[in-house]
């Protein structure tokens, strides 16, 4: 009597025999009580391999990981927001570096003058714009400081972001 | 769930939905807890590391191409980030175990003498023993065809093996826990 290996009776109990093979083994199961003991010994580890894996997550599981996920996402805003900030300082502090070594000051009332002409066809409330241009040119050095002071504050903003962010603290 | 109601979890959650997520979490966390908790044996771990892939999970869902099922692309995540954990924690992934190797013989017995009285419990609890002796590929497989009742196609893709590969490993596994069942129970104790 040939028996059926190991492998054909486990592929019996999980029913991924051909149709002729499964005869086959049934038939011999049918008369050899040693195999039907292995057989029965597989069923019974299926069984156990079935039961649910005793250890279980914390109830609060899932709010608690769609909070970490919206910090970071949150977190994400923030580093857009830092992004957009870097790209305008750095257009601002080069334009104010040109400003210094070269003299803009034609070019800028001709530009003046095109602005005064659109917007006094357009309302003459605007008076006020008149020599705005200059003013800003002025006051650049004022804007720069705001501009750095806010730098200031959006970075210690993202270094406190990043330590909370980081997987040691945030995944307690 | 179906192909359908898939896509329609994924492009809510995609456009900022949270409530949506929070469905898609209680819907797979069985499936994460399973591969996490077997490959991870460091209980204090496990939890972050489930939570972990969720959040990795989230991060990728846009890149997510219905290809598979999104049960199999998560098992995939959650397998890779319990791998990475593993290798960082040097923790010895048994990879050049050959096949013959999983046998009885290479092992340390857990137990010595057989007990007198046999309770259902003392299998499973020699279940559980054991299987943090076989290598974490072969829990994996165990757990996902048993437990998850997944196919072979789909433990060879959320492990990134050959259909053969996962059969082969799914029958050893069993084998060996079988012949160490044996080398700890009589015949007779061991049918329920
Ligand atoms: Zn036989």
């Amino acid at each position: 009597m040939i028996h059926p290996n190991d492998q054909n009776l486990q592929s019996y109990l999980d029913d991924t025999l051909l149709p002729q093979q499964k005869r086959e083994i049934a038939k011999h199961l049918g008369q050899c009580p040693s195999c039907r003991q292995t057989l029965q010994i597989y069923r019974s580890m299926y069984q156990q391999l079935q039961e649910e894996i005793p250890d279980q997550l914390s109830p609060r599981f899932s709010s608690r990981v769609v909070r970490a996920v919206k910090n970071d996402s949150l977190g994400s805003v923030h580093m857009n927001l830092w992004h957009i900030f870097m790209v305008s300082f750095f257009v601002i502090v080069a334009i104010n570096t040109a400003l210094k070594y070269y003299d803009f000051v034609p070019m800028l009332t001709d530009l003046k003058t095109d602005f005064q002409g659109y917007f006094y066809g357009i309302n003459n409330s605007l008076h006020d714009l008149d020599g705005s241009f200059l003013v800003f040119v002025q006051d650049f050095k004022l804007i720069v400081s705001a501009v750095l002071v806010l730098g200031l504050i959006f970075f210690i903003d993202i270094l406190f972001l990043r330590s909370k962010h980081n997987p040691a603290s945030s995944l307690r | 769930m179906n192909d359908d109601q898939e896509k329609q979890l994924v492009e809510k959650i995609l456009s900022g939905d949270f409530n949506a997520f929070h469905v898609f979490v209680d819907q797979y966390k069985r499936l994460v807890l399973h591969i996490t908790f077997r490959m991870i044996d460091n209980a204090s771990d496990r939890e972050d590391i489930c939570q972990d892939v969720f959040v990795k999970a989230y991060n990728n869902l846009n890149k997510f191409q219905f290809r598979c099922k999104l049960s199999t692309w998560l098992g995939r995540i959650a397998y890779t980030t319990c791998l990475n954990y593993l290798e960082k924690k040097r923790v010895p992934l048994l990879d050049d175990f050959m096949p013959a190797d999983l046998t009885v013989d290479h092992f340390p017995s857990t137990a010595n003498e057989p007990d007198i009285l046999v309770e259902k419990q003392d299998i499973a609890g020699l279940i559980q023993t054991e299987m943090k002796a076989i290598p974490v590929r072969y829990r994996v497989v165990l757990t996902l065809f048993h437990l998850e009742n997944k196919t072979y196609a789909e433990i060879g893709d959320i492990l990134e093996l050959p259909e053969g590969t996962v059969k082969s490993y799914l029958f050893r596994a069993r084998q060996y826990l079988k012949d160490r069942l044996l080398q700890r129970f009589k015949k007779e104790e061991l049918i329920l």
